[in-house]
């Protein structure tokens, strides 16, 4: 995987290798070696991508909890749409 | 307050901030529109061999200036890399194609339509635009409008036909019905500029997709239609405006302009693509404010009845935001 995907496509893609749901926080983990020396790499900016995908319909929730410094931890999975949407991926991520 | 309320109130607000930029992108495109005015008042705009190339030239320097400006932005928030990243992809590419229908068509039939219509007829026909994109969205991104959000679009056009209505000027315009054509072409072109960037968004970055569309209409203006439609004089002109203090003025607006675009795809992505146009023809309500504010041009009240129609079709669509939650039927 020489070049790296849009960050938002790749969110996409990351979910699609999923069973379960993944949190903002897991994203960022996971993603971080790729993408996380770039401003644009930021858990509010994160959740603003996760926020909008979901209003679009391309994921859904899974589970939403409260953590102990009352803050909402969302979980989310790629929706049957979102994953139409998955044949726009290059070749090398399918 | 349960966990699904405090998610839904997240939503809510992430949603309603979209309806803002909706509003903002109108207001910024209308100040735009009227610091591009005075640059057209000026050299070497008003030495144009023909009606044509002062338009096509002032909307190819507009882009070229307004991709700069967002690529300074993108630089800034650490998002330059995605270009290249979006541009390997097929979303990439439709925000390219976006670019052809916004930049090159909507944005150059909307300066001829004002150059050979006048700006009243002009400024009334292409604000069908969110008309045309509403039903091009229902069709392509399956995205949900209510009865309620349709009587809105509505009303905001209307709005706009009455506050750009005003009697024919008394200097003609040969090339009146050209021009309403070009204007026509113009709605068609921003229509579907916003229902096909709306899809690439779903995987592009807004604030990228904006510096992909505006680079890519410059290069097109560029490479094609400054060659094809105006030849050398299109060229000189061009590349005149830098010797003058005109390319000041047109890079303000273009700051604007870009901001502008900013607003209103950010909008699109948030709210839908039908909502954030329907908000973004607010900028004919604003190009008259501004008139007034800069250049001293009167408010009658026709321009009042206008921009309260305008303001009540906003209104109404944005009214429940409780539709934004999901905006689309899938």
């Amino acid at each position: 995987m020489a070049v790296l995907l849009p960050l938002r496509f790749r969110i996409l893609h990351l979910m699609s290798t999923k069973e379960t749901g993944v949190t903002s926080a897991e994203i960022m983990q996971e993603l971080g070696s790729d993408y996380g020396k770039e401003k644009q790499f930021k858990k509010k900016a994160m959740e603003g991508h996760l926020i909008s995908m979901r209003a679009l319909g391309l994921i859904e929730v899974e589970t939403v909890n409260i953590d102990e410094k009352d803050e909402l931890i969302t979980s989310y999975k790629i929706s049957e749409f979102g994953t139409g949407r998955l044949k726009y991926l290059p070749q090398a991520y399918k | 307050m349960n966990t699904t309320e405090r998610l839904e109130k997240q939503e809510l607000r992430h949603a309603k901030s979209g309806l803002g930029f909706g509003v903002v992108s109108g207001m910024t495109w209308g100040l735009s529109g009227v610091i591009m005015s005075i640059a057209f008042g000026m050299a070497p705009f008003t030495e144009g061999a023909s009606l044509l190339v002062a338009p096509l030239v002032g909307a190819a320097l507009h882009d070229g200036f307004a991709g700069f400006w967002v690529f300074l932005f993108n630089l800034f928030n650490g998002k330059w890399r995605e270009y290249g990243r979006s541009l390997r992809t097929k979303p990439g590419m439709m925000v390219c194609l976006a670019a052809m229908f916004g930049g090159p068509i909507g944005m150059s039939g909307y300066m001829l339509g004002i150059t050979l219509a006048g700006p009243s007829y002009a400024l009334a026909i292409t604000a069908i635009y969110p008309a045309i994109g509403a039903i091009l969205s229902v069709i392509f991104l399956k995205e949900k409008i209510g009865v309620r959000t349709w009587i809105g679009i509505l009303l905001s056009i209307m709005g706009v036909a009455i506050v750009s209505w005003v009697p024919p000027a008394a200097e003609s315009f040969p090339y009146f019905y050209a021009g309403i054509a070009l204007a026509f072409l113009a709605a068609i072109g921003w229509g579907t500029e916003g229902v096909i960037s709306g899809f690439g968004m779903d995987m592009v970055d807004p604030e990228v997709a904006v510096g992909i569309r505006e680079a890519t209409s410059f290069v097109v203006y560029l490479v094609a239609v400054i060659p094809l439609l105006l030849g050398v004089v299109g060229y000189q002109m061009f590349f005149g405006a830098f010797t003058t203090a005109s390319i000041g003025v047109i890079a303000m607006a273009a700051l604007l302009g870009g901001g502008s675009y900013i607003c209103w795809y950010t909008a699109i992505n948030k709210t839908g693509a039908s909502r954030a146009m329907a908000l973004n023809i607010t900028y004919a309500l604003w190009s008259v404010f501004f008139s007034w504010l800069l250049l001293g041009t009167q408010i009658t009240p026709t321009l009042i009845i206008g921009g309260l129609t305008i303001v009540a079709g906003a209104v109404l669509v944005g009214a429940n935001p409780k539709e934004l939650i999901n905006l689309r039927k899938v």
